[in-house]
C-alpha cells in the first residue's frame, strides 16, 4: 500500500517505522531536516522536506498515487489543510489526521466527513492518554487497565502481589485458587520478557501478568488477590503538567468527585488553567523543587501523576513522589528509550499516548474484522479485538482443536450480552467478539484467522 | 413633561387646579431648557455620562416635588422634596401620614414616580452603569443585549426598549393578579407599580397589613423577589421560553436565592418561640427589606435585636445587579466574598494561582480593584450619613438605620423610622443629608462622586 504520512514527531515516526516494517510504501514530509534524517537514518522510507500541507510538497510525496494519508503534524489547522488537499487534488481515498485541539474534536461528529472536511479518521493522543490516565486513577492498585467489546471485558495489568494466592501457581493450576472467578492469564511477564503463557507457566511474586476478565468481576477479582481498591471519590490527586493531557485528566477526575491539585511551571498557562478549571487548585511553580512539594503536602497525596511534555521531568519528579511514599504514581512517556528504564527505577505504572495513538491509526490500516487493537509490555504483544464471520476460519472448530498460530490466546469472547472466558473447550460462533492475545510474530496469521473465506462465495 | 398634566387630568378627586399649576410649571421650566441647550446632542462622551445621569436624577427630584408642594400635602420645602427623591430613587421612605384620607391624585404621583424612577433605574443598571464602568459594572458589559457600538446613546436606547418591555409587562401583569386577588383597582395599579419598582409606597399607613390577605401577601413576595433579579436575566429567559435552567445558571441567581434561604432560616430561629408572628409575615417582611423594597405588614422592629440587625445587613446587600432593587447588590457582596476566600487560600497555597470568578470567567484585578473601591466609598457615605442625621440630634438606632434604609433605597429603617413610624419627625438637617444619601445609593456613589473631582471639570 501506498501510504504518506505527515509530519515526522514522535507519532509519526512510531507509526511510519511499523507500516514500512509491515511491507508498505511509505514516505514522510516533514519541515525539519533534521528529524526527517532520523527517519530517513532508522526505516526504509522515503522521505520529503517541506510544509506539509503545500500541494507540491504532497505531490513530491507521490499523494497522487497514495492510498492513505496520515497528517501527524504538530498542528492542528496544517493537519486538516492537509487533508483537504489531499482529498481535492489528488484523490486519496483515505485520510487520518490528528487533531488536538479540544474545540474541533468535541464537534468532529458535524465537522470531519465527506461532505465537509474530508477527514476518515480523526486522532487526539492528548484525549486517548488523559483517559488511559483517569482509567488508572479508577484502579489504583494495577498498572494497566484496557476496556474491549463497549467496555464489557478488561484486560488488566497487574503486578503478582507478594503475598497473594497467585505467587506460586501455574496457569493449569488457577481455577483452585480461584474457584468461580473465571479469569484468563493472557500475558506473563519475568525478568523484562513478555511471553504469552502457557499452562505449566508458574506465576512468581513481583511478575508482571494481564488478566482477561468480565468488567462486572474486576473488583471482586482485585479483592480476592489482596489489591484492596481504595475509595472511588474524594481522593487526592496531584497532577504536574497542565498541557492538554494534564488539564484533560484534571477536568475528568474533577468531574468524578476527587481533590484536583495541578502544578504548572509557566504562568500564563497557569493562568489559563485557573480561568478554566471550575475546581481544583493550580499552583504555580516547578515540581521538582522540593518545599513546593512539601508546602502542597505531597506526603498526603492519593495519586501522583506526573503529565508534563518532558519525560525526564516526569520521571525524576515520579521518583521523587515514590520518596514521599504516594501509593500510586502514573508516569507519562513519550519517548520510547525510557520505556525500558523507568520500570528499572521502579515506575511500572507508565502510560505512552505515542502507543495509543499509533495503535488507533494502525488499526484502520489493517485489513479484516479488526475492531479493536492496542499493544501490551514493551510492545512485544499486541491485542485485537475482532468479530468473528460465519465463514472465518476461526469458528470452524474448538478452541484446542484450531491450532491456534505460536504465542496467541483468546482471552475473551462476548456473545451478545454475555461475556465468556473460553478454556480449551470453548468454540468461537458467527458474530462473537473475540479478544485475543499475540506475539508480534504471529500478527499477520492471527489476522488470517478473520479473513471471510472466499470459497464460500 | 406631561406627566404631571396626565395626572391632573387622570384625577378627578380635588387638587386638580393645583395639578394643571405643577403641570405648567414643570412645563415651563422644561421649554425653557430645551431652547438653552440648542437641539439635541449627536455625540454623548463618557465624562458626559456621568453628569447626564446625576442630573437627570437631581432635577426629576426637584421637578417632581413641585406637586407636594402646590397641594400643600408637605408643608415643607423640605419634606415635598424629601416625599420625591425618595419616589424617584424607589427609596419608599415617606414624610407623609394619614395616606388613607389623601386624595387619589397624590397617592398615584407617588406611585407613578416611583414606577418611572424604577424605569429609569433598570436602564442605569444594565446599560449606562457598564458602560461607564462603575463599581465593578464592566463585568455585565458584554452581556448587555442590543448592538455593540460603543456609543452610549445607540447602546442605551435599543437596551431601555428591550427591558421596559419586561418592565411593562411585569407590571400589568402584577396589577392584574393583585386585583384578581382581591384589591381595588386603584390600589392594585399603584402597588403593582411600587413593588416592580422595589419602591414600597402604598396607598394606606399600614402598607400590605391594610388588605389583612394572605394571597395578596404572597402574590406581592413573588413579585418583588422577581423584581429583585436581573432584568437581563428575566430577558434572557424569555426568549427561551422562560426554563428555569436559565436562572439557575446565573451566579448571581443563585446567590440571590441561597442568600434568601439563609436569611429567612436565621430569622425563623430567633422568632420561633414568639407565638405572635405569623410564618408568611416572617417571610413577607424579610423579603421586603432583602430584596430593598420595604412594604410591611407588621412592624418586625418589635421581634427581636437579631432579626433587626440581619435585617440592617439584608438592606446592604440588597437585589441583584441589573433589578431596580437598591443596595450594594448581591453580584458584588458575592464576589468580595469570594475575593476574601481567595486570601485564605492563598494563604494555604502560596505558590497557588486562583482566581476569583462570576459563573465560568474569571475576573481581572482592575474589576475587583473598583470593587473594594465602590465598597469602601459605600461604607464611608454611609457613615458619614448617619453621623450627619445623628447630628441633629436623633438617637443612634434611628440615625444609623434611616442611613442605611436610604442609601440601600429600602425606606423603613428602625427606631423612629421603623415600619410603624416615619420621616416626618426627623429634623430638616436630617431629611438634607437623608435625601443626599437616597440619591449616592441610587447612583452607586462612583457617578456622583466623579463630579466632585476636580479633574473632571477639567476640559
Amino acid at each position: 500500500m501506498n501510504i504518506v504520512i505527515l509530519g515526522a514527531g514522535e507519532v509519526g515516526f512510531n507509526i511510519a517505522q511499523r507500516l514500512a516494517t509491515e511491507g508498505n510504501d511509505v514516505s514522510v514530509v516533514d519541515n525539519n531536516a533534521e528529524r526527517l534524517q532520523r527517519v530517513a537514518d532508522s526505516m526504509d522510507v522515503q522521505t520529503v522536506l517541506g510544509h506539509a500541507s503545500h500541494p507540491t510538497v504532497l505531490e513530491r510525496a507521490g499523494a497522487i498515487n497514495a492510498e492513505l494519508l496520515i497528517a501527524a503534524t504538530v498542528d492542528d489547522e496544517t493537519n486538516m489543510l492537509a487533508c483537504q488537499v489531499a482529498h481535492s487534488l489528488f484523490k486519496v481515498p483515505v485520510k487520518m489526521a490528528r487533531v488536538r485541539n479540544n474545540d474541533y474534536v468535541d464537534r468532529a461528529a458535524q465537522l470531519f466527513g465527506r461532505d465537509d472536511l474530508p477527514i476518515d479518521l480523526v486522532i487526539s493522543p492528548e484525549k486517548e492518554a488523559a483517559k488511559a490516565i483517569v482509567r488508572r486513577v479508577q484502579v489504583v492498585s494495577a498498572m494497566d487497565m484496557q476496556e474491549f467489546a463497549d467496555g464489557r471485558i478488561c484486560l488488566l495489568g497487574i503486578q503478582v502481589p507478594p503475598k497473594s494466592d497467585l505467587a506460586g501457581v501455574s496457569v493449569a493450576d488457577l481455577h483452585e485458587v480461584l474457584p468461580d472467578l473465571p479469569i484468563n492469564i493472557v500475558a506473563h511477564e519475568h525478568n523484562d520478557k513478555w511471553l504469552v503463557p502457557t499452562a505449566s507457566t508458574v506465576l512468581l511474586s513481583g511478575d508482571s501478568i494481564y488478566v482477561t476478565l468480565d468488567s462486572d468481576d474486576l473488583h471482586r477479582f482485585l479483592d480476592l488477590i489482596g489489591l484492596d481498591d481504595r475509595k472511588q471519590t474524594g481522593r487526592n490527586v496531584m497532577i504536574v503538567g497542565g498541557g492538554h493531557v494534564g488539564y484533560q485528566v484534571a477536568l475528568r477526575l474533577h468531574q468524578m468527585g476527587h481533590a484536583v491539585k495541578i502544578v504548572e511551571h509557566n504562568r500564563d498557562r497557569a493562568e489559563w488553567l485557573a480561568q478554566h478549571l471550575d475546581a481544583g487548585t493550580v499552583i504555580c511553580g516547578d515540581a521538582l523543587d522540593k518545599s513546593l512539594l512539601e508546602e502542597e503536602s505531597i506526603h498526603q497525596m492519593d495519586d501522583f501523576l506526573a503529565l508534563t511534555n518532558d519525560d525526564e521531568v516526569n520521571i525524576l519528579c515520579s521518583m521523587i513522589s515514590r520518596q514521599y511514599k504516594v501509593p500510586h504514581t502514573v508516569t507519562l512517556i513519550n519517548r520510547e528509550i525510557y520505556g525500558g528504564l523507568v520500570r528499572a527505577v521502579g515506575l511500572t505504572n507508565v502510560v505512552s499516548p505515542r502507543f495509543t495513538t499509533a495503535a488507533s491509526i494502525l488499526r484502520h490500516v489493517r485489513r479484516g474484522r479488526i475492531v479493536g487493537f492496542s499493544s501490551l509490555g514493551s510492545g512485544e504483544l499486541e491485542v485485537l479485538e475482532a468479530e468473528a464471520m460465519a465463514t472465518s476460519r476461526i469458528v470452524a472448530a474448538p478452541l484446542a482443536a484450531l491450532r491456534l498460530p505460536e504465542h496467541t490466546i483468546i482471552g475473551a469472547i462476548v456473545r451478545g450480552d454475555a461475556v465468556i472466558i473460553p478454556d480449551g473447550g470453548s468454540q468461537v460462533a458467527s458474530g462473537d467478539h473475540v479478544v485475543m492475545i499475540t506475539h508480534k510474530s504471529s500478527l499477520r496469521a492471527v489476522e488470517r484467522l478473520f479473513e471471510v473465506n472466499l470459497e464460500f462465495f | 413633561m406631561m406627566i404631571p398634566l396626565l395626572i391632573a387630568v387622570y384625577d378627578q378627586s380635588g387638587h386638580v387646579m393645583d395639578f394643571v399649576w405643577s403641570g405648567l410649571i414643570v412645563l415651563a421650566i422644561g421649554v425653557v431648557m430645551m431652547k438653552l441647550s440648542g437641539g439635541p446632542i449627536e455625540q454623548v462622551s463618557h465624562k458626559d455620562g456621568f453628569l447626564i445621569v446625576t442630573l437627570a436624577w437631581v432635577s426629576l427630584a426637584l421637578l417632581g416635588a413641585v406637586p407636594f408642594w402646590m397641594t400643600g400635602i408637605c408643608h415643607t420645602v423640605m419634606d415635598g422634596l424629601f416625599e420625591s427623591t425618595s419616589g424617584l430613587t424607589t427609596t419608599g421612605a415617606t414624610v407623609l401620614v394619614g395616606l388613607d384620607y389623601m386624595p387619589h391624585s397624590i397617592l398615584f404621583w407617588r406611585s407613578m414616580q416611583e414606577w418611572v424612577g424604577g424605569m429609569g433605574i433598570i436602564v442605569l443598571a444594565v446599560a449606562v452603569m457598564p458602560l461607564l464602568g462603575i463599581g465593578g459594572m464592566q463585568l455585565f458589559r458584554a452581556e448587555v443585549p442590543g448592538p455593540t457600538k460603543d456609543k452610549l446613546t445607540a447602546r442605551v436606547t435599543e437596551t431601555a426598549k428591550v427591558l421596559w418591555y419586561i418592565y411593562l409587562a411585569m407590571t400589568l401583569f402584577t396589577a392584574v393578579s393583585l386585583w384578581l386577588a382581591g384589591m381595588g383597582t386603584f390600589d392594585a395599579i399603584n402597588h403593582a407599580m411600587t413593588t416592580v419598582a422595589i419602591g414600597g409606597f402604598s396607598t394606606h399607613d399600614a402598607s400590605i397589613g391594610y388588605f389583612h390577605s394572605q394571597t395578596i401577601q404572597y402574590l406581592i413576595i413573588l413579585f418583588m423577589l422577581l423584581a429583585g433579579i436581573n432584568f437581563t436575566l428575566h430577558f434572557a429567559a424569555m426568549r427561551k421560553g422562560f426554563s428555569p435552567k436559565i436562572y439557575w445558571r446565573d451566579d448571581e441567581f443563585r446567590a440571590y436565592g441561597k442568600w434568601l434561604a439563609l436569611l429567612l432560616f436565621c430569622i425563623a430561629l430567633l422568632i420561633y418561640r414568639n407565638p405572635d408572628v405569623a410564618w408568611s409575615d416572617e417571610l413577607f417582611n424579610v423579603v421586603s427589606i432583602a430584596t430593598t423594597t420595604g412594604f410591611a405588614v407588621s412592624d418586625y422592629s418589635l421581634w427581636s435585636p437579631g432579626v433587626s440587625m440581619l435585617l440592617l445587613v439584608a438592606m446592604f446587600i440588597g437585589g441583584c445587579a441589573g433589578s431596580t432593587a437598591g443596595g450594594m447588590k448581591v453580584v458584588r457582596v458575592l464576589l468580595l466574598f469570594r475575593q476574601g476566600l481567595r486570601e485564605v487560600r492563598r494563604l494555604i497555597h502560596p505558590h497557588g494561582v486562583i482566581h476569583v470568578k462570576l459563573g465560568s470567567s474569571s475576573l481581572t484585578p482592575s474589576v475587583m480593584q473598583s470593587l473594594w473601591g465602590f465598597f469602601v466609598l459605600y461604607m464611608v457615605c454611609f457613615g458619614v450619613v448617619a453621623i450627619l442625621v445623628a447630628a441633629t440630634g436623633v438617637d443612634m438606632a434611628t440615625s444609623i438605620s434611616a442611613a442605611a434604609a436610604c442609601i440601600t433605597n429600602t425606606g423603613p429603617g428602625f427606631g423612629q423610622v421603623g415600619p410603624a413610624d416615619n420621616y416626618l419627625m426627623l429634623p430638616d438637617g436630617a431629611k438634607a443629608a437623608l435625601i443626599f444619601a437616597m440619591i449616592l445609593g441610587r447612583l452607586e456613589i462612583f457617578t456622583f462622586f466623579v463630579l466632585l473631582v476636580p479633574e473632571f471639570w477639567r476640559k
